[in-house]
């Protein structure tokens, strides 16, 4: 188990003194660093105090603009400093509630001779720890004990005696005291490091620490940790033998395997079948011990050892531990009765219902909402199993791959197909889930869907592009991406020009019928803050067809809303574009207005809504399609410049392309391509 | 030493830039494209933003202001509202294509007035307008060379900076030194900075606003938009803006000409160059870009008579030799296409790319190492990656097979053109297929 709170990684060794001291100085360097880090932040606020107190002109400049994001950041430094560890969750045990549990650990402690505990709590994890925090943690730290509930109902009574020697091993040595202070110096570098970074300020110093130092103080407490708990299992095989803390570290390593991978997402699952969520510590008992039975394997313990110890583990790995204790690792067995059973009895039952209590309040509502969700899914999947249409098969097959039925949905997918072989969206999906699959029939399905339906063809492209790259295909992959990249600029200028109005575009007499024209004058007529309004049509460049737009004039502030009232009125099309010019766009409004021989936009007829009076002007309008001809200044020919055609060429002196379809090892770094064009790029520009 | 101008790139086209750099570049420049407000308007207004500017400068400078905290307090508020009020003023007052300017007009007369206060200080006069000389000069030799995407008329632009630059230096010493002597007073050294950036910074300011030449700002657009061929129909609508205000500038038809060339419309990139020819007969532009769009299309023979008709009108044209090289090539005619690559270094000692096409067409006849090495006098003139790869050809044809695939891993890494890319990719492929039947 790699966990990284204190009470999981108890890190001093105080027998291994030379280690031991490394460490410490190592943490004091820490402090150090940390010290001239805070100092850099204050320093440069005094310095900016200094500048105003001091009447420097040049720095009580930089002090307006610059001394409050500092301060801040000297805040944010210095409250990374201060921060309350977390408490161990769970159920506290009063001594009237388990005097069976209480004994046994006094007896443990008293057997060790390790200092008092002040606590025993009941979590949920299938694990154990000691912690010793409070607020003078390092002088008179509350000792607690926390016992993982899935413990207590897999564990045999002598397995869980040895997990207790084992954590009141570390106790003794007050391994969780320093560890703690270990833990939040690793945790205050961390939280400088994201809040620097979160505000784009890391300092050289810092940059220079968080690549030096703080890897080596992880490495190190790692170490430790690791060295610690091989001294605890030690003590914990002198207490209660070698071989049940080998049984009990065992049975710890498979339990704790089976309740994340089997039982937890049981559980989960069954928000499809259960309204209010369940209670799964009331079910543990039962269930995780049979659970335990049936999965506890020889093919699931090899699987267990075969892990290493790396090097920032907290913890040595399974192996590791075993043959330090020189015991050959065995089937731990599932008792009939456990250690909760014969320790807590009763007591176990109201235990279990009060964490069930708090796991169900604190998913309660996300639960409804999932189950709801689930179940209209299924009403809708029972109403379109009965529809012969190709939507319904598509819209089905869609249902079912949320719901994670994938080879239900594949086929709903193939159906959708073979109802209408022209349904892209259908082609898409299918083709996207046949390469999930590793079926190539799928290029052919995402090349068919492009065919069909052009929109869906960046998505095609992309995922073609994917499919070649886990297959080691960087040709096609590179095409396919090419594609698609050509593909989304063209969607992006495209959408852009449909909601925008900007001088290039080509504006033509609208076509609006008199009666509809009327009633938009009308519209436009109660609003007061509108001055003047222009309508047109625009012919789109980017793709075929042409829009309504209508450009307005507003006095008054607050012209914001004005837009969607428009729209809202549903006096236009509801692809027109509405836009109510702002001092950014004079250029448009002057087009309307001074020049009126090259305008653009036409006024609607008749629409005089305030003492400017636009039906006076004769606007003349150019005949669609053709570019406006005449321009206010000649400018001589520039023969000096570099011819452009010559670039083409040169861009496309070749060589024969090949295909050919080959392993090839080697993964072309598509982001840093990109990224090293961006820099060529800007440091050019600049 | 050669100098090279960081901003050429633009004007080549063989320069690939990537979709998302392309588009952030044009939302970035687009909104200070388009002027027609008030040009009276906005030039008062950038003079006296200069001349605030220049004010508040020279008074940083002066001992006054530290005299006492009413004072210095002051100096902050005004430095407050005039630093952190300019961008809105300015959009409020007379719109956001002004406020760029505004901002150079700000940052320019702080130098300028700084300057001439600092130069001012000096007991010796000819020191004090020596360095006003001197630092008025250089200061506006670095703006002057800094023409603004408005201003087509580089020259014009250049000129007025360098004769304005030590003028107002040189006053405004003139000033402090006759009239204004109190050298401890706020008011006097406010007066010597606004004389300073004022004389500077209002006839710069006219002069951007009279050189203001609106279709100059849509050609850069447009062809800071032909670097990607994906944005080619976006370029064609920026030049339509650009020619319907300089309806008789045979460039702007020769680049949409090229834009629509991209876009596959080779009929209307036809008409495009025959306007262009019509409009400058001289030039061998339009042929031979004509050519190079049946380069494209594979049609050599068509592309080989454009060129040579424009070889023929502009024998002296390197560009053109470079191109037909190419077609020639592209004919299996390497003798001849070699010819002309060495005809266009004779005409241009640094034409990378005729050096490169020269690489490729040496690796194509069998002279792999002369090959490598046009490759590498390419590369070292302008980081062409396509010299990278053709390199990475001729290598490969020399068995040299580690280097070959570093050639092309180096082009790669340089961000190339989709068409490029390919054919890095297929050539490191060939390269590991190569190798993988050699071990097998």
């Amino acid at each position: 188990v790699t966990n990284t709170s204190p009470s999981l990684a108890p890190a001093l060794i105080p027998g291994s003194t030379s280690s031991t001291r490394g460490l410490l100085l190592l943490v004091i360097e820490g402090y150090v660093y940390y010290l001239a880090t805070i100092l850099l932040f204050v320093g440069s606020v005094g310095f900016l105090a200094w500048g105003v107190l001091a009447r420097q002109p040049l720095v009580a400049l930089i002090a307006l603009f610059a001394g409050l994001p500092t301060l801040a950041l000297t805040g944010a430094v210095l409250r990374c400093l201060f921060f309350r560890l977390p408490q161990p969750q769970g159920v506290r045990l009063m001594a009237h509630d388990a005097p069976g549990l209480q004994a046994l650990v006094e007896e443990v402690r008293e057997s060790l001779r390790s200092p008092q505990i002040h606590g025993i709590t009941v979590g949920t994890a299938f694990n154990a720890s000691a912690s010793q925090a409070g607020r003078f943690a390092l002088f008179r730290p509350r000792n607690t004990l926390s016992i993982g509930y899935p413990l207590l109902v897999v564990l045999t009574p002598e397995q869980l005696r040895a997990v207790i020697a084992h954590e009141l091993a570390h106790v003794f040595h007050s391994h969780g005291r320093v560890a703690g202070w270990l833990y939040r110096a690793r945790l205050s570098w961390k939280r400088l490091a994201t809040t620097l970074i979160d505000r784009g300020a890391v300092p050289i110093l810092v940059r220079w620490l968080l690549a030096t130092y703080v890897p080596r103080l992880e490495m190190r407490s790692a170490a430790l940790a690791r060295e610690q708990e091989g001294l605890a299992d030690r003590y914990a095989a002198g207490a209660v033998g070698s071989r049940t803390v080998a049984d009990a570290l065992v049975a710890v390593e498979l339990g704790a395997h089976v309740l994340e991978n089997e039982f937890w997402p049981a559980i989960f699952d069954s928000v499809e079948t259960h309204a209010e969520p369940p209670q799964p510590f009331t079910q543990m008992s039962v269930e995780l011990r049979a659970l335990a039975r049936d999965r506890f394997s020889a093919e699931l313990l090899a699987e267990m050892l075969d892990s290493c110890t790396q090097s920032r583990d907290t913890h040595p790995s399974l192996r590791d531990r075993l043959s330090a204790l020189g015991e050959s690792p065995h089937l731990p067995e599932v008792a009939d009765r456990t250690a909760g059973d014969v320790y807590l009895g009763h007591a176990l039952q109201s235990i279990a219902a009060q964490l069930d209590d708090d796991w169900q309040t604190d998913r309660r509502s996300a639960w409804r909402q999932r189950h709801a969700k689930l179940r209209d899914t299924h009403c809708r999947l029972a109403e379109l199993a009965s529809v012969p249409t190709a939507d319904a098969a598509f819209e089905r097959a869609r249902l079912l791959e949320d719901l994670g039925r994938d080879d239900e949905a594949l086929t709903a997918y193939e159906a959708a197909v073979s109802m209408d072989s022209q349904h892209g969206r259908a082609l898409l999906a299918l083709g996207r889930m046949l390469l999930s699959h590793d079926d190539a029939a799928g290029v052919l399905r995402l090349e068919r869907s492009m065919e069909v339906d052009k929109s869906l063809a960046r998505e095609a492209c992309s995922l073609l592009a994917d499919h070649y790259w886990h297959r080691n295909r960087p040709v096609e992959a590179q095409r396919y991406q090419a594609q698609a990249t050509r593909y989304e600029t063209q969607a992006a200028i495209a959408s852009e020009e449909r909601a925008t109005v900007t001088v290039l575009d080509r504006l033509v007499l609208h076509d609006m019928a008199a009666s509809d024209l009327e009633a938009l004058r009308a519209g436009l007529e109660r609003e007061p803050e509108i001055v003047d309004a222009f309508l047109a049509r625009k012919q789109l460049r980017y793709s075929d067809g042409s829009l309504l737009v209508l450009v307005l004039r507003a006095g008054g502030r607050e012209n914001r809303d004005l837009t969607s009232r428009i729209r809202a009125t549903h006096l236009l099309p509801s692809d027109a574009v509405v836009i109510v010019l702002d001092r950014d766009q004079r250029s448009l409004e002057n087009r309307t207005e001074s020049r009126a021989r090259r305008t653009d936009l036409r006024a609607v007829p008749g629409l005089c809504l305030s003492h400017r009076r636009l039906a006076a002007r004769e606007l003349a309008v150019r005949p669609p399609g053709l570019v406006a001809t005449s321009a206010d200044r000649q400018l001589t020919p520039d023969s000096g410049r570099i011819g452009a055609g010559q670039r083409m060429v040169e861009e496309c002196q070749r060589i024969p392309q090949r295909h050919r379809t080959v392993v090839f090892p080697q993964q072309i770094p598509e982001a840093s391509s990109a990224h090293s064009c961006k820099e060529r790029v800007l440091s050019r520009d600049s | 030493v050669r100098i090279k101008d960081p901003t050429a790139w633009v004007e080549d086209l063989n320069v690939y830039v990537d979709d998302e750099e392309v588009a952030e570049t044009e939302a970035l420049l687009k909104p200070d494209l388009i002027y027609s407000g008030s040009k009276l308007a906005a030039a008062l207004w950038l003079s006296l933003v200069g001349t605030s500017a220049g004010a508040f400068a020279a008074v940083t400078f002066c001992p006054g202001i530290r005299q006492s905290v009413t004072v210095f307090a002051i100096y902050l508020m005004v430095a407050l509202l005039l630093l952190g009020g300019l961008r809105p003023a300015t959009r409020f007052l007379v719109g956001r294509p002004v406020v760029w300017p505004a901002g150079t007009t700000f940052f320019w007369s702080v130098l300028i007035a700084c300057c001439a206060v600092l130069s001012a200080g000096f007991a010796s006069a000819w020191l004090a307008y020596g360095l006003s000389v001197g630092g008025g000069f250089f200061i506006a030799m670095v703006h002057g060379s800094l023409t603004p995407t408005s201003v087509k008329r580089e020259n014009e632009w250049m000129m007025s900076a360098l004769a304005l630059g030590p003028l107002a230096c040189v006053l405004a010493t003139w000033a402090s030194r006759n009239i204004f002597s109190d050298a401890g007073a706020i008011s006097a050294a406010a007066a010597v900075g606004a004389i300073a950036a004022g004389v500077y910074s209002a006839p710069m300011s006219a002069l951007l606003f009279y050189l203001w030449d609106e279709g100059h700002g849509f050609r850069h657009m447009a062809v800071l938009l032909l670097h990607n061929d994906n944005f080619a129909p976006k370029a064609v609508g920026y030049l339509d803006a650009a020619i319907a205000r300089a309806p008789a500038d045979p460039d702007l038809y020769n680049l949409r000409a090229i834009a629509r060339a991209k876009m596959g419309d080779l009929d209307l990139a036809d008409a495009d160059w025959r306007r262009a020819e019509e409009l400058a007969p001289e030039s061998a532009e339009p042929l031979m870009n004509r050519g190079v769009s049946h380069l494209e299309k594979g049609d050599l023979n068509k592309a080989v008579l454009a060129l040579e008709a424009a070889m023929a009108r502009d024998p002296g044209n390197a560009t053109v030799h470079c191109n037909l090289g190419v077609a020639l090539e592209r004919r299996g005619e390497l003798d001849r296409a070699i010819d002309h690559y060495d005809r266009a270094i004779a005409l241009r000692d640094d034409y990378a790319n005729a050096y490169a096409n020269r690489g490729y067409a040496r690796f194509r006849r069998g002279d792999y190492e002369e090959a490598v090495a046009d490759c590498e006098r390419a590369f070292e003139l302008d980081q062409l990656p396509s010299a990278l790869i053709n390199r990475g050809h001729a290598l490969k044809a020399l068995d040299r097979h580690q280097a070959a695939a570093e050639s092309y891993d180096a082009a790669i890494d340089m961000g190339l053109s989709p068409a490029l890319h390919a054919e890095a990719l297929s050539a490191l492929e060939g390269l590991s297929e190569t190798r993988a039947a050699r071990v097998g």
